[in-house]
């Protein structure tokens, strides 16, 4: 299962899609990492990168790899929070959005909540760019540079490497056929 | 796959934009020549394996198209349609089930609704019948209501929260019998007298209910409880004993009193011998007068002695006489004092008529009590089947900022209705419940109910409220007023050799429940045109019970209750059946007071006769003494009284012996003087 998400990933860097979808999975990934779960608001959005052109992988891959961060930001998330939801000018557009049925769902009155959404809104494009970066500087310079090592060369040799290889192979064509 | 032939610009910006892999770019760029049109297609000479490399990218690059998933997006909407449609065409049956779930959790008994109408656009539900099954007896249902409607909030169902703005029921019947039981699952073993009624044990407080007859060993222990403050046995003992000792003392004195006076009456009788007639001279007369002397001498000495004596008895005697003379007043006294404190009979009629009461009351209280706090505990269960509940993580809890707007419960009925006729039957049955909620404290008020159910000749009206919020007091308060309802006691009474008293009661009870769990509150009752059927003997206690119930012609009774652990006891209660039972008793009591004096009367008399006995002996020797003296100070008079007249009978004779002696001797000396005369012609001396 790991090497076969593993091997996802480097499928997804390795082919021809575009890396804005990568991307935006590894931003939606962090968005949702911040977000506690258990509430409407992270499921809307978990839902809406289903809809996205979004790298489901890179996204599923770097939420578990994020999650195991973020609660380390909960009080700063709290804080943040607390000063968004009782920053008096928008006072009432939270109890009006809190009178909204469904809304409330979201727990969007909750400090930690609102201090993950509204970090993770800022932090989504520059992790959208950083994204973007990465995938670019991983298809122009890094994989070609890998994929012509004689390190990289000796490593697959290694059994489980040998594995992942193929399995990324396999994946790839599959993963290939599929969308195809 | 490409087409055949494309614009530079458009390849530019629709192909190779699309395509991120440099090889394959490169690739792109090398398949594709220009043409004489200056438009670029297909080279020819193609191999197959480039031809499978374009079909590939020709894919990717339409993969790579737009930022929406279009298919899942189309698979969603699909869904959503398919689960819209399967809502409309099986709302009803979804509707149905959901509300039988949410009912089987809230009164934890099966719950059967049927011809269920949802709309949802009209936010109504409307459905022929609905049962709830009571968990406590699940061959009967806990109520059963008619064709209804409800008009629930659409959109916060859709939230999840079922609240209902008003509910409109025609008709409501509690605890209707089932076809089948309504225990749940987990429930469904019922024991075999589930469903029926379990009669209560006999009350344990009638058979022990009796009047204080009293009897002799009652009266007898009461006599000697009482013995010791009584006054005329220690009244009879002193002066008995003094009276012994007065006729010990003076018994010897009298008689030696009385032998002085013998003596000096023997000397008085030889008075009698003597004659005065019989004296002729002066020796006789003198001689007459010594023995007058002598014996007046002794009668005098002897009578002044006795005289002493018997003066020192009879001051004794008439002191002693005169505390004897009070002893009739002590003993009435003491009867009297007696007769106070023979216990009062009248003083149970209260308890009598609380202890008939209690058990009933018990009953018909306690089952409501029960029927409330079933009630209660629904509230309770519904509270507890929707638990705000959040949800454990190991992300920081955060803190929720409540703002200020309305927080529905989960299940919210604002006002619900019942309006019932029956033309033939003559009943009309009303009722209004507002603000039932899992949570109370968001529903903006406590559940208050009202139910009013009216016939031909009874009525019953029901009203209060249920208060589950943390902040309040109290938990339950209600009033319950009932009127022409039968009244049939039969429970404890064959004791009495009573079958059942019957009549029509009317009852207005209030109670409250505070957070604690204390319960209590006053009830009062009036029972009319009682009759009371039975085999009773006369003047028992269960024709005492009959004449106080059906001479009255209406019972009142009020007072105060409270429950505890589950036991009601009665606090503060009065009636005028305590009245009429007082009048009834009255007689009764007179003549057992009667019956008790007279007990009382022989059993005092009984026990003061040994002592009155030797104080009547004492008193009598007293009054033997009296009389011995008085006799003898009478004889020692008479002595007197003879010695007396003997003196002045020889007084009388020497008088008249003086003068006729002195006429002797004047005659005598006459005749001298006279012969002297003549003698000496003297005159006469003119004697």
């Amino acid at each position: 299962m790991i090497i076969s998400w593993i091997a996802r990933i480097f499928a997804s860097l390795a082919s021809n899609r575009r890396p804005a979808e990568i991307a935006a999975g590894f931003a939606f990934a962090f968005l949702l990492a911040l977000l506690p779960g258990g509430n409407l608001l992270w499921l809307a959005i978990f839902l809406l990168t289903f809809f996205l052109r979004v790298n489901l992988a890179m996204e599923l891959a770097f939420l578990a790899l994020f999650s195991l961060i973020t609660p380390l930001f909960d009080p700063l998330l709290h804080r943040l929070g607390l000063a968004i939801l009782t920053w008096s000018p928008l006072v009432p557009a939270f109890s009006t959005l809190y009178s909204i049925p469904l809304v409330p769902l979201t727990r969007f009155n909750n400090s930690v909540v609102a201090g993950g959404f509204a970090a993770g809104l800022l932090a989504w494009v520059p992790f959208f760019m950083v994204g973007l970066g990465f995938v670019s500087l991983y298809r122009e310079k890094i994989h070609p540079a890998i994929a012509e090592s004689k390190a990289v060369k000796a490593v697959l040799r290694i059994p489980i490497v040998s594995k992942i290889t193929a399995a990324t192979r396999k994946f790839t064509a599959v993963y290939r056929t599929v969308r195809s | 796959m490409f087409r055949t032939s494309y614009d530079p610009k458009h390849f530019e910006a629709v192909i190779l934009r699309r395509v991120y892999v440099q090889s394959d770019r490169a690739f792109l760029k090398n398949v594709f020549v220009t043409g004489k049109d200056n438009l670029l297609s297909l080279r020819d000479g193609l191999t197959a394996e480039e031809h499978k490399r374009l079909r590939r990218l020709a894919k990717e690059i339409k993969q790579n198209r737009g930022v929406v998933a279009k298919g899942k997006l189309s698979a969603l909407l699909l869904l959503l349609g398919g689960v819209i449609i399967f809502t409309v065409f099986f709302k009803n049956a979804l509707a149905e089930r959901a509300g039988e779930q949410l009912l089987a959790a809230a009164f934890g008994a099966r719950a059967d609704i049927s011809a269920v109408i949802f709309r949802p656009l009209r936010g109504s539900i409307s459905f022929s019948n609905l049962t709830v099954a009571d968990r406590d007896r699940p061959m009967k249902n806990l109520f059963e209501l008619g064709p209804s409607r409800l008009a629930v909030d659409t959109w916060q169902l859709v939230r999840g929260h079922l609240i209902v703005d008003d509910a409109t029921i025609s008709s409501i019947e509690f605890g209707s019998a089932r076809a089948f039981s309504g225990a749940l699952e987990e429930r469904a073993k019922i024991p075999a007298n589930a469903g029926n009624n379990v009669t209560a044990p006999p009350s344990p407080v009638l058979p022990s209910l009796q009047l204080p007859i009293p009897s002799e060993q009652e009266v007898h222990g009461f006599l000697s409880s009482q013995w010791d403050a009584l006054s005329v046995p220690d009244h009879l003992r002193s002066v008995t004993e003094d009276a012994r000792k007065l006729a010990t003392t003076w018994e010897p004195a009298l008689r030696e009193a009385e032998a002085t006076l013998q003596e000096a009456e023997n000397a008085a009788a030889a008075l009698r011998e003597l004659r005065p007639s019989e004296i002729n001279s002066l020796d006789d007369a003198t001689a007459a007068y010594r023995t007058i002397s002598d014996a007046g001498a002794r009668v005098a000495d002897a009578t002044e002695e006795a005289r002493t004596s018997l003066t020192a008895l009879v001051a004794e005697a008439n002191a002693l006489q005169t505390e004897a003379q009070k002893t009739p007043q002590l003993l009435q006294a003491d009867l009297s004092a007696l007769y106070d404190r023979i216990p009062r009979f009248s003083s149970g009629g209260t308890e009598l008529l609380s202890r008939i009461i209690e058990p009933t009351l018990t009953d018909r209280l306690g089952a409501t009590y029960e029927t409330i706090l079933r009630m209660y505990r629904i509230g309770e269960r519904l509270q507890s089947a929707f638990p705000d509940k959040r949800r454990s993580t190991r992300r920081m809890p955060g803190e929720d900022i409540v703002y200020p707007t309305v927080r529905l419960p989960r299940v919210l009925i604002r006002r619900a209705s019942l309006a019932m006729e029956d033309g033939e039957k003559g009943l009309s049955i009303t009722g209004q419940l507002t603000n039932v909620a899992d949570r109370q404290e968001l529903a903006g008020g406590p559940t208050t109910f009202e139910f009013s159910r009216t016939g031909p000749s009874r009525a019953v009206l029901l009203s209060g409220m249920f208060d589950r919020r943390p902040d309040k007091a109290e938990r339950i308060q209600m009033q319950i007023e009932t009127a022409g309802w039968p009244f049939s006691l039969r429970q404890a009474l064959p004791a009495l050799d009573i079958t059942a008293i019957s009549g029509t009661y009317s009852a207005r009870t209030g109670f409250v429940m505070t957070a604690s769990g204390d319960a209590g509150g006053s009830i009062a009752l009036t029972l009319s045109d009682p009759t009371v059927s039975g085999s009773y003997a006369e003047q028992s206690l269960g024709d005492l019970l009959a004449q106080t119930i059906t001479g009255n012609g209406t019972i009142r009774a009020a007072g105060s209750y409270s429950v505890s652990n589950g036991s009601l006891s009665l606090s503060n209660f009065n009636t005028n059946l305590d009245e009429a039972m007082g009048a009834v008793l009255a007689g009764r009591i007179d003549q057992l007071s009667a019956r008790y004096r007279q007990e009382l009367k022989s059993q005092y008399d009984s026990q003061i006769e040994p002592i009155l006995g030797p104080y009547r002996t004492a008193l009598e020797r007293i009054t033997t003494l009296r009389a011995r003296t008085e006799q003898a100070t009478n004889t020692a008079d008479d002595d007197e009284s003879l010695i007396a007249q003997k003196k002045e009978a020889v007084d009388t004779r020497v008088a008249a012996i003086r003068k006729e002696t002195e006429r002797k001797v004047q005659s005598e000396l006459q005749k001298k003087a006279d012969s002297i005369r003549d003698k000496s012609n003297l005159p006469k001396l003119g004697f």
